[in-house]
């Protein structure tokens, strides 16, 4: 068996190349797929992921394959990594699904969840760039079934 | 004039798509995510916050709806609620629950649906009332059931006689599992299960048939067997998991889901 490192090239939408460790890739379940399956060949594409999220997206991957990391390290990084703009947020939540990295999409789907919790639905609406399409009577009759959870 | 109509909605077209690739990024909202991933945030979300985003948007409403995802799953804050029915005269029983909501009662004519469940799949809840008094012949008895559905709010008769069961323990409510209730019930003293599905208001039942006469078997109770059905629905999957000595006379211990 060969101890050398083994290294992979992914390539994303933007036709940006990187060069990364194997053992740290495949903590992307749709990277380690593909090279159990034996079908990589020299690159691999990751259509749906930018470089700039792909950037990050190897930053909490390296960081989190860091040899004796305390936990306490590893808590403080992951806090101070999902406190970025929404739009970054939501780059790294479709990155995360895309490669199937079930840790970090916990963990920026509880970052989320966190910023929606206190809020109205018009808070709701104004952070996420949702229109309401509701008229004013349906919004009307469903705040009515739980006017409780309003309160 | 209908090509007009398409020419200036195709430059509309192209003008927003120019705006989004003006973009130094994609512009990304969560009504883009695939449904799972919103699905996953929600479902990290309390009670109260989860409701109040239903009004959000449609999207996001029909995702709450949707039977997938349920609020039942999830962990609720205890509350201290004030009982609808509180009375000085009369304790108020549980008579029945289903997905966090209860059916209370303290009298025969006050019953109340109370609790902080909520119906996400739209679904209907329904009370299902069975009474049975003596037919006109020896040893015969009749059984009127009746339906009270939450979302039309009103009482109705089921047609469909109940077969000739006598409810076995008529102060036990029916168990709640896979969409129907079901009754222990006995005919010529031989146990069966019988489940009522509450939707279509059809009756099956599954006869525990290794027993012959439990008769008063309760009063003089020296062990329990316990069987279990092990797939739903199947009469031959009736199985002997246990059997104890000297058991809690407890009734209720005769019959779980």
């Amino acid at each position: 068996m060969s101890s050398s490192t083994k290294f992979l090239t992914l390539k994303t939408n933007d036709k940006e190349e990187f060069v990364l460790d194997e053992a740290i890739a495949i903590r992307s379940q749709t990277i380690k797929n593909m090279v159990e399956d034996d079908c990589v060949s020299n690159v691999i594409p990751l259509p749906n992921v930018d470089s700039k999220t792909m950037i990050k997206v190897i930053e909490y991957w390296k960081k989190h394959s860091e040899e004796g990391i305390s936990k306490d390290k590893l808590m403080d990084f992951d806090k101070a990594f999902v406190k970025v703009d929404q739009s970054i947020l939501y780059a790294l939540i479709l990155a995360a699904n895309f490669l199937n990295d079930a840790e970090m999409l916990d963990m920026i789907c509880q970052e989320v969840a966190n910023r929606i919790k206190g809020k109205t639905p018009e808070e709701i609406r104004k952070e996420f760039n949702i229109e309401n399409d509701f008229t004013p009577e349906e919004e009307e009759e469903i705040r009515n079934e739980n006017v409780w959870a309003f309160e | 004039m209908v090509k007009d109509k398409i020419i200036n909605t195709l430059i509309k077209e192209m003008r927003i798509l120019g705006r989004v690739q003006k973009l130094s990024r994609p512009l990304y909202t969560i009504s883009t995510f695939p449904l799972d991933v919103a699905e996953e945030i929600l479902h990290r979300l309390p009670v109260y916050p989860v409701l109040r985003c239903r009004c959000v948007s449609k999207a996001w409403l029909n995702l709450i709806y949707t039977p997938q995802f349920s609020l039942n799953s999830r962990v609720v804050t205890p509350k201290e609620l004030t009982n609808p029915l509180i009375s000085s005269q009369f304790n108020t029983n549980i008579l029945g629950s289903c997905n966090g909501l209860l059916l209370i009662s303290n009298t025969l004519d006050e019953i109340a649906l109370w609790n902080l469940g909520y119906d996400v799949i739209n679904d209907d809840y329904k009370v299902v009332r069975i009474v049975q008094f003596p037919g006109s012949e020896k040893g015969s008895f009749q059984s009127h059931v009746m339906n009270y559905s939450l979302k039309s709010s009103c009482w109705s008769r089921v047609d469909e006689q109940l077969p000739p069961y006598h409810l076995k323990y008529v102060d036990l409510p029916g168990t709640y599992l896979n969409g129907s209730l079901h009754w222990v019930v006995t005919m010529n003293c031989i146990l069966n299960l019988a489940v009522l599905e509450s939707s279509l208001c059809t009756y099956k039942t599954y006869m525990i048939d290794s027993y012959g006469d439990w008769g008063n078997v309760d009063l003089f109770m020296d062990h329990v067997d316990i069987w279990v059905m092990k797939e739903y629905g199947v009469k031959d999957s009736w199985t002997m998991v246990a059997s104890l000595d000297e058991p809690n006379k407890e009734r209720k211990f005769l019959w779980n889901k």
